[in-house]
């Protein structure tokens, strides 16, 4: 019966620009003044993977948790399905990555990670900065209200992106993979709707999940390190 | 069969088009209307459609913005408003307009049903007459052909129970003209909604001449291709026939070529402006083309 496959993205698209922008400044007029308070939260991301002192990964996989959350619940499942039907069947996939956040949390608490170092850590710190301070730029640069600014906690664009930066300052290996999944996710869902709506800014989630992706892939797992300096020094003595 | 009468579209419809006509400090000439075949009811050939432009959320400003585009279009005559459940937060905000604006009396009520359960057609409908803010609807449409032997069922039904005025079904971008054909021949409906434009002429090989000899009325959706026509001809010079028509711009040129042909009862630009709303309602009444001159508007904008 269904013959949506014929269409074009930009026929399935249901919403101009102009309604997706305002969505923002609605939700930020709504929640007023939690926007200041989590670009502050978002400030504290940035030192907690700056530090990487024993309660930093705990406190920024709850906090990310808290994140993924609150944007699931009030952004995703209720402001964005006011122009977009599709987007309550997104909602949950915000939960799961709350969940998912929280395990690691658990797990951080229970067994603390070895932090990542080199360039990943520092590309992941840049990712968090980015999204907290950066990324609310661009609705004035693009030429709308300062109050239509995203925010991270509050819009979902920078919170995928803060998120994969904390999986690049926190964890290695396949748990980063798990981590990045939805975020990653999101991200390519985002720029091909920005895109589709004729948007540049559709580069910025593209560009950042292209970035997290080649810094993960770059890394060099310190537990196999560790593994093999150990090999090493054994063979050695 | 199609009578091009001067309008009057209710009492209340010539009062809000006499008031425009007084602000507008000049006798403003009535819109071009048609009469649906199946009561001879009349109705002003420019409508308003409501996909994209009218999905604004909750949006205060939007909603506004959106109010005004409803009141032009209003002063200007009214006519068809057309809608649907997949639309968004359009229905609320045609509801929220329509309620600002006092009930206008001169709105055709058209929406859709759109759900692939039968049974949950009904429902539907009575969620998106909520939303307008309306008792019934003048006319219910089956979005694309879907789920569509059940839901005519319960469309022809509340016709016999007087809750809805005119049946129809839709499709676009020349989609299922086959199962539409088949439809148009088997069923009694009133209308049927098509993409129809000096580029997207499918509709003319079978289904206009056949909406014509069963008198089923032709609603016209996407006659600027979604807006793409439009950017697309704007980076060209109106030519010098447009002088001949009368047509003032692309988009005149466009819905005076759309008008023109016989089958056309109604076509439904959709529009965020004002300006646009105003100047698409003026092409309602400009001069009627013949099929030379048809020809020649759609042989130009394809070698453009
Ligand atoms: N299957 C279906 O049932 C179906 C499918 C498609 C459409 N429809 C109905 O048909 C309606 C019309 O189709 P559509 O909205 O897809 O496309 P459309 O009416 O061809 O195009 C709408 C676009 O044209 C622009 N426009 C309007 N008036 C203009 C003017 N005077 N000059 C320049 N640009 C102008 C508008 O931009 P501005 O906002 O800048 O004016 C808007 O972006 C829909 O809204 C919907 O109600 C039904």
């Amino acid at each position: 019966m269904s013959e949506w496959w014929t269409y074009g993205l930009s026929d399935l698209l249901m919403f101009s620009p102009r309604a997706y922008w305002a969505l923002f400044e609605q939700e930020n007029a709504a929640l007023w003044p939690l926007p200041l308070i989590a670009v502050g939260l978002g400030c504290l991301l940035v030192v907690l993977a700056a530090r990487a002192d024993r309660l930093a990964a705990p406190m920024t996989f709850g906090l990310i948790a808290i994140a993924w959350g609150s944007v699931g619940w009030s952004f995703v499942g209720q402001r964005y399905p006011t122009i977009n039907w599709a987007a309550s069947y997104m909602a949950p996939i915000f939960a799961v990555q709350a969940v998912i956040a929280f395990a690691f949390l658990r797990r951080a608490v229970a067994r603390p990670p070895h932090h990542t170092a080199g360039a990943d850590r520092i590309l992941g710190i840049g990712l968090i900065a980015y999204a907290t301070l950066i990324h609310p730029l661009w609705s004035v640069l693009f030429g709308r209200p300062l109050g239509s600014a995203e925010i991270v906690g509050i819009a979902p664009d920078p919170t995928a992106i803060a998120t994969l930066g904390a999986g690049l300052a926190f964890l290695s290996g396949s748990a980063r993979w798990l981590f990045f999944a939805i975020p990653l996710l999101w991200l390519l869902v985002s720029a091909v709707t920005l895109f589709t709506m004729g948007e540049a800014q559709g580069w910025v989630p593209a560009i950042a999940a292209v970035l997290a992706v080649i810094g993960a892939l770059r890394e060099r797992d310190p537990e196999k390190l560790a593994d093999f300096s150990d090999k090493i020094t054994r063979h050695d003595r | 069969m199609i009578d091009r009468r001067t309008f009057i579209f209710g009492a209340a419809g010539g009062l809000i088009l006499g008031a425009a006509a007084k602000r507008a400090g000049a006798a403003l000439r009535p819109v071009e209307t048609r009469s649906l075949p199946a009561t001879g009811m009349a109705i002003p050939v420019i409508g308003l459609g409501s996909w994209i432009t009218f999905n604004v959320g909750d949006s205060p400003d939007l909603l506004r913005q959106s109010t005004e585009v409803i009141r032009a279009f209003v002063e200007d005559g009214g006519g068809m408003i057309d809608s649907s459940p997949m639309y968004g937060s359009a229905q609320a905000t045609i509801g929220h307009a329509l309620g600002q604006l006092g009930r206008p009396a001169n709105v055709f009520h058209t929406d859709k049903v759109w759900t692939s359960s039968v049974s949950g057609g009904a429902a539907q409908i009575k969620e998106s007459a909520r939303h307008w803010g309306v008792a019934r609807f003048d006319l219910l449409q089956i979005h694309n052909l879907r789920a569509w032997e059940g839901h005519l069922e319960t469309l022809m039904a509340m016709k016999e129970a007087g809750e809805v005025r005119y049946v129809g079904i839709t499709t676009s971008h020349g989609r299922r003209h086959g199962s539409l054909e088949r439809v148009m021949r088997e069923h009694p409906i009133d209308f049927v909604q098509l993409t129809y434009n000096p580029v997207d002429r499918a509709a003319e090989d079978r289904l206009l001449p056949l909406a014509q000899e069963r008198g089923i009325g032709v609603i016209v959706n996407r006659p600027f291709q979604g807006g793409r026509l439009a950017d697309r001809l704007s980076r060209h010079a109106l030519p010098p026939l447009a002088q001949e028509t009368g047509a003032a711009s692309w988009a005149q040129l466009i819905l005076q070529h759309i008008v023109s042909h016989p089958a056309i009862t109604v076509v439904i630009p959709a529009t965020t402006q004002v300006d646009h709303v105003r100047e698409n309602k003026a092409a309602g009444r400009l001069a009627l083309l013949d099929p030379g001159m048809r020809r020649r508007i759609a042989d130009h904008i394809r070698a453009l």
